[in-house]
């Protein structure tokens, strides 16, 4: 599978990332076109820098709260991360279709497919999601994937996935997939309570909650 | 309050219905009782071209060689005092400062014998968010002293004193907030390379190379695996810090 990923001293390095952008492959449709590397080389580099985002699908009750997947496994996850896969390649993850803004990324479209262990997943009430095409099309994400700013670094051995937290609104889901029931969905705090949680969900779940805004 | 909860650390209910977090006080009894959090804040220091690490020798009160994130666990004796001494930190009893963390910073650095009886209603007034940016000062004021004292140079003088004051006021562009899995609720302050090399002149590191290490933005990448608030901040280090100025 082929992923997004970029040299680790570009992304790191403001001059270098400029010098990177000016030298870029422009076509009529992007101003921007990412590099894909084969993941099975680049997931255990210090070389490259992948990018990943972490989907989190939110409603809002009397606050924001996400829906949790309870995994096969037992552990519990706040979204699902995808890695970004070319347009046209087969196993896809995550395909984004960019708009033509500066030199930056802002997602006009999202085209998603579940990846494979969070297909099996059940809510946190025990009930299956419906991902019987397990691919989704989000529309209007906005500019929360804005490169060169990435959220957290993280990575099972190296820290080598810059990671973007999306968080999109659970009524997007026009299939309909999701869980609609309340109990399924919790606050950043309620999760960060639960046992068993997937260690890139709690780095996402403690990184969402901007507790400054809501200090009396 | 009696003497002993102002060396306690400073907790926060959770109301979980408007998720907002209060301060909690003797007298205060929430309607919805919800789990505490306590509060810590974070010091980072930039410098061209990555972080400054500080030996164990600078600091003298943390069990590793050289720490690039210095914390400061935030007492509600910290709260009260930092917000009565605001930007006016009196720095008179610094004979005592390596007693930290033996002793709270406030037991440290107050000029007088606090007078308990008014502190309660400094906590009653004060909103919490201004409680919390009186803290950032008072720690940074505390740390860079404390370092001073430790390397065994002169003190800093009004320039330093001035630059200080001014990172303070301007801590809401470099601070990050996140939630750790501990219930504890952390504030990420990050110093301006600018600020830094102002408290920290080149010269002043290399005259004493076994206080200071500077660590490559490069190799700081990898040590946020162990340090996973490194993760968070690295971003917001590389676009506040070095994007313009690089």
């Amino acid at each position: 599978m082929l992923v997004a990923a970029i040299h680790t001293d570009i992304l790191l390095s403001p001059r270098k990332w400029d010098h990177y952008l000016r030298h870029r492959l422009y076509t009529p449709e992007h101003n921007f076109v990412l590099e894909y590397c084969d993941h099975n080389l680049v997931e255990n580099s210090r070389e490259f820098i992948q990018f990943l985002l972490f989907l989190a699908f939110y409603r809002i009750d009397d606050c924001v709260k996400y829906c949790v997947f309870n995994l096969p496994d037992g552990r519990k996850s706040f979204g699902f991360p995808v890695h970004i896969t070319p347009p046209d390649q087969d196993d896809y993850e995550a395909i984004l279709d960019t708009s033509k803004t500066s030199s930056l990324f802002c997602i006009d479209k999202l085209k998603i497919k579940v990846p494979v262990p969070y297909r099996y997943a059940r809510s946190l009430s025990g009930r299956p999601f419906d991902f019987s095409l397990f691919e989704s099309d989000y529309q209007d994400i906005g500019s929360h994937f804005f490169l060169p700013t990435f959220d957290f670094l993280w990575g099972d051995r190296l820290n080598n996935h810059a990671v973007f937290v999306l968080p999109i609104d659970a009524a997007l889901d026009a299939r309909h997939s999701l869980s609609d029931a309340p109990e399924d969905y919790l606050s950043e705090h309620e999760f960060l309570e639960l046992p068993d949680r997937d260690e890139l969900s709690t780095r996402a779940a403690q990184w969402l909650c901007k507790w400054t805004r809501i200090v009396s | 309050m009696q003497m002993d909860p102002y060396c306690e650390l400073a907790r926060f209910y959770l109301y979980r219905r408007s998720r907002y977090f209060r301060l909690k006080l003797s007298d205060f009894n929430p309607e919805v009782p919800g789990p505490l959090y306590s509060l810590r804040i974070d010091f980072f220091f930039v410098i061209r071209p990555g972080l400054l690490a500080f030996s164990n020798q600078a600091l003298g009160f943390v069990d590793q060689p050289y720490s690039i994130r210095i914390s400061f666990p935030v007492t509600y004796g910290d709260l009260v005092f930092s917000c009565l001494t605001s930007n006016r930190i009196p720095f008179r009893r610094l004979s005592n400062l390596d007693e930290y963390p033996k002793k709270c910073a406030w037991e440290l650095l107050s000029e007088a014998e606090p007078d308990y009886t008014k502190y309660s209603s400094i906590l009653n007034k004060k909103p919490t968010t201004y409680l919390i940016k009186c803290a950032i000062s008072y720690f940074l004021y505390y740390l860079y002293f404390r370092i001073c004292s430790n390397v065994g140079c002169a003190h800093a003088g009004t320039d330093t004193l001035l630059a200080l004051k001014d990172i303070s006021d301007l801590f809401t562009c470099y601070a990050f907030p996140y939630l750790s899995s501990e219930r504890v609720l952390v504030l990420n302050f990050v110093l301006d390379p600018v600020y830094t090399t102002s408290l920290f002149p080149m010269d002043y590191l290399l005259a004493h190379p076994k206080y200071f290490l500077p660590v490559p933005f490069s190799e700081a990448i990898f040590l946020s695996k162990e340090h996973p608030e490194l993760g968070y901040c690295l971003s917001h280090i590389r676009e506040n810090f070095f994007y313009e100025r690089e």
